[in-house]
């Protein structure tokens, strides 16, 4: 397990509900992601992928299961682990009183970086994630894609060796998606671990070297993109074809019935255009 | 799949629109159990306080027909701010004060504007102070053609001033959305209510009521709607009938135009004729390029001092950003003036008591009983940061614990700047008091108190903080991501949260009592004064083994508890 940069075994969550009710949300997850890989963890809506990064990156106690990051028991040595990973949560929650550069220069000091150097990263990441006009404005002033920007950089000024990213690609412009690409690749060639969860199919096809799938929260599939084209038995599928066939949205008539059920859709557009 | 029956009318808008008024309305007032109960409470008081009220006006005013000009300007004065102000306050609590809402659906501004003026007919507001008018109309009508003509020129005066409402908010939506609005309100709310302890008459007679109601600031009110319509029912109940008629044309003309302002408005919103950035635009100041090379500063800091002095940093700019820590402040200089008062008033007649050794005790201790007495009020106004050190981080408490930063930084961090807070706030204080009583020799001794007072309090809180951690609640308004403040299930879990900090600052004081008799026993007579080269020292080290014990306890509790403290301020959706 210490060759992997993320080894995960029988990982569960399991909430308690009202009325002595409980719901598992994650249910017996294991992940094996070596040192450089980009990582991809795709699942629909509420399949259990924040709760595995959650789990994964120590803010949330598994109910069952073992999490060994960069060589290091998260049982047993969770602040080893923290020194080493970089974390841009779905909800971001950041400190939004203060600006990015103070974000900034805070989070690399957390991180037990010396000012003059922490300036300089700061100085670096704003540039990179073309936050540098934003000045002393507030974070809460921010739009959520400056946001997003901003939680990146944070998660990133410490250069970790473990990054999760949590749909790191929603609100973020094509430029600076391009540009945060660019530097996650550079990243992993230099032996960073990139865990990343998106809905973007596109993003995860042109970036990962292997991805997850979960559905209901289990792994339904894992692999190279090549490796789940092999088990579909379909060469030419996207991965958005592979997704979807794998958490089980397209099966039996199920889509047809939807299109019959929603056929009122097209009739009231008609009839709208009839108004016209 | 459900077929809509295609003779079945669509409901209309108006309909729709006032549904959803009442519905956002009572949505407001029902979050949760807590706030129906207090909702229904606050109706139980407050409607027959209304009532009682229009019975009093009513009965005033028919036995001082006098009065009637000045009462009937001065309430129609007051129901025209409560009213005009109600949107612009409420309007970050309610959605239905922002039409702009409604803008997405194929309905007219026209309908709108009717149904949200229609609507605000309904609102608490307006029918808290219905009662009123009706009491002032029946008590001043004489007959029942000018029942109708007074009345219709309250009609006429309520509508005014909805559209005065709907058009201030219209105009001010973009200050209105803005979070420096929202941060003003945080403030202004705990402001409202600290104020109402200050103005509360006391001993009020009837002939300070007659000064009040013929006070020349009402005057203001003659030149806008409530005294055009105050001097319009005045001259139809004296038969003045040319004054009647001047006064209720001028206030048509300014309704017609009220109304008018406020449909141009809501229709160049509605069109997109009007921006509705937010108006605190800043002038934005660039933060300096990128620097080629590090060059390290002198005196760089090392090892564990960068997170602290880091995080010390992030914790002090947010006590002079946040608006929930100014919300606290004004709480805490608020209990601070009231006990620094009431002490002072206990110090200036300690010679009433005579001579003998009651006196002789006092004189020689009661500015340090006094300094204890204060500080532990003072102490008392911030239990709400020192038992809550994660409340006011919310959601950023996730980004908080993903650093790899020993756990007692985290708390040591804030208590650097919690306690250099109620070391600065306690010293102007108490040097304030001693100053007043004329016992600035006693200051050193109280200066001495604080320092050792203050790190068993901390140390208190930190373990509170660890086992019931809770999100930062400034009277009422729990406060959430942004600055957003919500009413509702605050209230009760507000109280209990109260009540532990209250048990908290009763085991601080257990755990003082040591410390306090280190000051007080040398003070009092009982030992020399002397012996406060030993009993200081012992008390500043006890105060240190205390906070110390603490952090021992808190790494402890930590390894199981940081988790439950993430799930309680930012928990999943």
């Amino acid at each position: 397990m210490d060759t992997y940069s993320i080894w995960a075994e029988g990982l569960t969550k399991t909430f308690a509900m009202s009325g002595g009710r409980s719901t598992i949300a994650v249910d017996d997850v294991s992940l094996h992601v070596a040192p450089g890989e980009f990582y991809g963890f795709l699942g629909p809506n509420g399949a259990g992928k924040s709760t595995t990064i959650k789990m994964l990156t120590g803010l949330l106690r598994p109910t069952s299961g073992r999490v060994v990051i960069a060589g290091h028991d998260l049982a047993v040595d969770p602040l080893e682990i923290k020194r080493h990973i970089g974390v841009l949560p779905e909800d971001l929650n950041l400190y939004e009183r203060l600006s990015a550069p103070e974000l900034l220069l805070f989070a690399a000091q957390m991180y037990g970086i010396p000012r003059t150097e922490a300036q300089r990263r700061t100085d670096d990441l704003l540039n990179l994630m073309e936050l540098t006009e934003t000045g002393s404005k507030m974070i809460v002033d921010f739009s959520m894609g400056m946001k997003k920007k901003a939680a990146l950089a944070a998660a990133m000024i410490h250069s970790p060796r473990v990054l999760f990213l949590d749909e790191p690609f929603n609100g973020i412009d094509a430029l600076s998606g391009r540009a945060i690409r660019d530097i996650l690749r550079t990243m992993t060639s230099r032996g960073t671990t990139v865990f990343f969860s998106s809905h973007v199919m596109e993003v995860v096809e042109k970036l990962c070297t292997r991805v997850a799938v979960i559905a209901n929260g289990s792994i339904v599939a894992e692999g190279t993109l090549a490796d789940l084209r092999k088990q579909s038995g379909d060469d030419d599928a996207s991965l958005e074809d592979l997704f979807i066939r794998l958490v089980g949205r397209e099966h039996g008539g199920e889509a047809d019935k939807q299109s019959d059920d929603l056929r009122w859709l097209n009739s009231e557009a008609e009839t709208a255009d009839d108004r016209k | 799949m459900t077929v809509s029956n295609a003779s079945e009318k669509p409901v209309s808008h108006f309909r729709l629109l006032l549904w959803l008024k009442f519905r956002l309305i009572w949505g407001a007032l029902s979050r949760s159990k807590f706030s129906i109960v207090g909702t229904l409470i606050s109706a139980l008081i407050l409607f027959p306080v209304s009532i009682g009220f229009a019975f009093m006006v009513y009965h005033f005013v028919r036995d001082s027909p006098s009065q009637m000009p000045n009462i009937l300007k001065d309430i129609l004065a007051t129901a025209y701010l409560f009213w005009f102000l109600t949107p612009l306050l409420g309007f970050s609590l309610n959605d239905s004060y922002d039409p702009t809402r409604l803008f997405v659906y194929p309905v007219r501004y026209t309908t709108i504007f009717t149904a949200n003026v229609v609507g605000s007919l309904f609102e608490m507001s307006t029918l808290l102070v219905m009662p009123v008018l009706i009491a002032l109309l029946a008590a001043s009508v004489s007959s029942p053609t000018l029942g109708v003509a007074e009345m219709l020129l309250l009609l006429l005066f309520l509508l005014q001033t909805i559209a005065m409402g709907q058009a201030l908010t219209l105009a001010l939506l973009g200050l209105l959305r803005s979070r420096r609005f929202r941060d003003i309100l945080i403030v202004l709310f705990p402001l409202i209510a600290l104020a109402r302890y200050l103005v509360t008459p006391r001993n009020f007679s009837g002939s300070d009521l007659y000064s009040l109601l013929s006070n020349p600031a009402w005057n203001f009110a003659n030149y806008f709607p409530p005294g055009y319509t105050a001097s319009a029912i005045d001259a139809l109940r004296v038969g003045d009938w040319a004054r009647a008629v001047g006064a209720a044309s001028l206030l048509v003309i300014v309704s017609i135009l009220t109304v008018a302002l406020a449909v141009v408005l809501l229709k160049q919103i509605f069109n997109g004729e009007r921006g509705q950035a937010p108006a605190n635009v800043k002038v934005i100041r660039p933060v300096a390029r990128r620097r080629e090379t590090a060059v390290p500063g002198r005196g760089e800091l090392h090892g564990a001092l960068i997170p602290i002095v880091a995080l010390s940093e992030k914790e002090w700019r947010y006590i002079v950003r946040d608006p929930q820590y100014k919300a606290m402040g004004m709480n805490v200089v608020y209990i601070l003036g009231a006990f620094l008062y009431s002490f002072s008033r206990v110090f200036s007649g300690r010679e009433m008591l005579g001579g003998g050794v009651v006196e002789s005790w006092l004189s020689g201790s009661l500015h340090i009983v006094s300094s204890i007495g204060i500080s532990g009020f003072l102490l008392f106004g911030m239990m709400q940061l020192v038992c809550n050190v994660f409340g006011g981080e919310g959601p950023a408490v996730t980004m908080l614990f993903s650093f790899p930063t020993p756990r007692r930084w985290f708390i040591v961090s804030k208590n650097i700047v919690h306690g250099t807070l109620i070391l600065l706030v306690g010293f102007v204080g108490l040097g304030v008091f001693d100053y007043v009583t004329d016992g600035l020799s006693a200051l050193p001794l109280s200066f001495v108190w604080l320092l050792m007072s203050t790190p068993i309090v901390l140390a208190a809180g930190n373990l509170v903080s660890v086992q019931f951690p809770s999100k930062l609640i400034v009277r009422g308004n729990r406060m959430s991501s942004g600055g957003q403040v919500s009413l509702g299930t605050s209230r009760g879990v507000g109280c209990g949260y109260g009540l532990l900090y209250l048990c908290c600052l009763a085991a601080a004081v257990i755990a003082e009592i040591p410390a306090a008799a280190a000051v007080i026993i040398p003070s009092v007579g009982l030992i020399s004064p002397v012996w406060y080269w030993l009993t200081l020292p012992l008390g500043l080290l006890y105060a240190a083994f205390c906070y110390l014990q603490s952090l021992k306890l808190i790494d402890a509790w930590m390894i199981t508890k940081e988790q439950a403290i993430i799930l309680k301020l930012a928990p999943s959706d």
